[in-house]
């Protein structure tokens, strides 16, 4: 009765906007939720067989069911994402369709030293930049990266965890700007509870407008290789 | 009765100088502290430093103070950095003097001012000091004359939101930006020698800085030569976009004469007049008119400029079927409008300034200082007006609204901080460096704490 609830849950938060996960990808969250359910391990290997339905074996991420990449992002950012979405901070929002997917499996994960396992399974895997998906004017993405992003991400956009700030360099550029438009759009980090979250809310709308996202995003991504 | 009055005028008068009547003179010997001197000093005092070297950062913050080196047999008095300590002299306090120094291996400024008016900085020698050399900032009558500047990764001379100075007679070499005249008003730039800089003179608007304008600028009899040094300011700083290879920068700044100057081997252009998109796209400021408008551009010599342009002026000479950069180059944004002018134009390579219109002015020798006669008046401050003051003398300085200038964008401060003024408060007590390509905050710990609490309040609310 739980998991169906779970997958209701799932099913008709993804249907409410246009960040629509499709069929492919509800059967893979549906999965993985079996996986999790069935599982009382807190082996970070058997946890993760379960995230490997969407982000792949090696965490090395699959567009199609719009699941980024793992291996890029930092395992402290990781430890807070996962518990942001375990604790409903993250992925609540009604347009939040993949989120929403995600927060279901989260919730799953019975207690912090689960979600520990599984980050630093994550954590063993080698880093690769993902795939360039976008084309942006690098030159401009350039000079707004570093006038207004880098003073928290970082000039290589390598990440500040003093400022709780993720690196973005490798991350799937197309990740990437649908969680700025998120930001920017009140779907993420809107909740004043999401300290770090609201913060890149706030910047979210520093920008001028979506082009320049591209320019910059397309910017990130040049540094990864 | 008629003797009284003259008799009560002579006392009155011998009252108000008595301040300068018991101005003492105060040494400070090799081994002293300058600090401990000015703690000392009253106004009208004049601070006597021999030669020696002084480890110290030296804070002046109450009126009429003169700092003067001695030098004895060509020994002078040395501040000595050590690159460890973040400025040499710091002066808010007005009709403040300093003189005869040798600056060296500081991390931020050599001399900066904050908000104090009345301010005369000459005869100093600034070695490798960092950020800025000389940098009176949001202060009103100025002199600096008589300096030597060099190996400073921003600018050497940084006139930022002042009004009323006077510049003259400087040389700067081996900085980045030579003297920058920045989001100010009325300054004369005379007689320097700006060489071997990234860029020589630049007169512009940083925008998302509490003052908005540039305007009424005289630059004059300068030696502008050879300024092809690669930039080596921070990189994503404003400052390290400025392309080499330019003489003289005039961007967004309105009412700019340039005169009589030398400008040649600048490899770029000999001078570019512009838009504010020259250095970034990130220009936006309602408040700031981003356009360069009514330049007169008299008589100049120039000559063996452009003869190796950065990449993007050598694409646009292309369109010109020449591989060289001009000697003038308006053609950015709306420099080409009519409302410029310039005289014996077909004495220069030029690009941008078919439809620039005859000067009716040809010179400007009725005009001698832009300083006020008399001097200004001291700024009263105000519980209401103070934190505005110590935002814009302190803070702005590094902080601009939405750009990266030596600190991170206000904007990014406001995101990471909200409704937590406390925050800030407490941090630039104590700066702790959190950013590997910025550089460490100097500390503001001089401040009281309900000071740096009102200042980090208004910070939170700045909107441009």
């Amino acid at each position: 009765m739980k998991r169906l609830a779970l997958l209701l849950c799932v099913v008709l938060a993804a249907c409410s906007n246009d960040n629509v996960p499709d069929v492919s990808s509800e059967k893979a969250a549906a999965d993985a939720l079996q996986v999790l359910q069935q599982s009382s391990s807190a082996d970070g290997k058997a946890l993760y067989a379960a995230c490997a339905a969407c982000h792949g074996a090696k965490g090395e991420g699959n567009v199609a069911l719009s699941a980024p990449s793992l291996v890029n992002q930092q395992d402290w950012y990781l430890f807070r994402q996962l518990n942001g979405f375990r604790s409903g901070l993250r992925g609540s929002h009604p347009q939040d369709g993949y989120g929403a997917q995600m927060q279901a499996i989260a919730k799953t994960l019975p207690d912090e030293a689960a979600v520990n396992a599984v980050v630093s399974y994550i954590a063993s895997f080698s880093a690769e930049p993902a795939a360039k998906t976008l084309d942006g004017n690098i030159k401009r993405g350039a000079d707004y990266y570093s006038n207004l992003c880098g003073a928290c991400h970082g000039p290589a956009a390598e990440g500040n965890d003093k400022l709780q700030a993720p690196a973005l360099a490798g991350v799937d550029d197309w990740y990437l700007l649908k969680q700025f438009d998120h930001f920017r759009d009140g779907i993420r980090g809107a909740d004043e509870a999401d300290r770090y979250g609201y913060q890149m809310g706030m910047m979210g709308k520093t920008l001028p407008d979506a082009e320049t996202a591209k320019d910059v995003i397309a910017y990130i991504q040049s540094l990864a290789d | 009765m008629k003797k009284i009055i003259p008799m009560g005028l002579l006392w009155l008068g011998l009252l108000l100088a008595v301040p300068s009547l018991m101005a003492a003179e105060i040494s400070v010997k090799d081994g002293d502290s300058i600090q401990s001197a000015v703690n000392k000093a009253n106004t009208g005092d004049v601070i006597l430093v021999y030669p020696g070297t002084y480890k110290e950062s030296v804070y002046v913050d109450k009126d009429g103070i003169t700092i003067r080196g001695v030098v004895q047999d060509g020994e002078w008095p040395v501040m000595e950095g050590e690159g460890v300590r973040n400025d040499a002299i710091l002066y808010s306090g007005n009709d403040f003097t300093v003189e005869w120094l040798t600056i060296t291996h500081y991390k931020g400024n050599a001399i900066m001012g904050q908000a104090g008016n009345n301010f005369v900085i000459r005869y100093n020698k600034v070695i490798d000091t960092g950020v800025y050399g000389i940098f009176p900032q949001f202060g009103k009558n100025g002199l600096i004359e008589y300096n030597v500047l060099s190996g400073i990764e921003d600018a050497a001379i940084y006139v930022g939101m002042c009004d009323n100075v006077d510049v003259r007679h400087n040389e700067v070499f081996d900085n980045v930006a030579g003297i920058e005249i920045e989001n100010t008003r009325h300054a004369l730039v005379e007689n320097n020698y700006a060489h071997d800089n990234t860029a020589g003179l630049l007169v512009f608007i940083t925008p998302g800085l509490p003052i908005k304008t540039t305007y009424d600028v005289i630059l004059r009899n300068n030696f502008v030569v050879n300024n092809n040094t690669a930039n080596f300011g921070a990189a994503g700083s404003i400052v390290s976009k400025v392309p080499p290879g330019i003489g003289i920068v005039v961007m967004a700044a309105d009412d700019v004469i340039v005169e009589g100057n030398i400008v040649s081997g600048n490899k770029t252009a000999g001078i570019v007049i512009t838009d504010l998109a020259f250095i970034t796209d990130i220009s936006s400021d309602p408040d700031s008119e981003p356009n360069p408008d009514r330049m007169v551009f008299l008589d100049n010599l120039m000559f063996d400029n452009g003869a190796d342009p950065v990449a993007d002026v050598k694409a646009l000479m292309l369109t010109q079927f020449s591989r060289r950069g001009p000697d003038i180059l308006a053609n950015l944004g709306s420099a080409q409008e009519p409302d410029n002018c310039i005289i014996n134009r077909e004495r220069y390579t030029r690009f941008g300034v078919k439809k620039w219109s005859e000067c009716e002015r040809k010179d400007t020798s009725d005009i001698l200082t832009m300083r006020i006669p008399g001097g200004a008046p001291n700024e009263v401050v105000t519980t209401e007006n103070r934190t505005k003051l110590l935002y814009q003398g302190i803070c702005a300085g590094c902080h601009a609204y939405n750009l990266r200038m030596i600190g991170p964008p206000t904007l990014t401060v406001q995101a990471l901080y909200r409704n937590d003024a406390q925050g800030i408060a407490d941090y630039i007590a104590a700066p702790h460096k959190v950013r590997t390509d910025y550089p460490a905050m100097p500390p503001q710990g001089h401040l009281s704490p309900e000071l740096r609490r009102e200042v980090a309040e208004y910070m939170l609310g700045v909107t441009k």
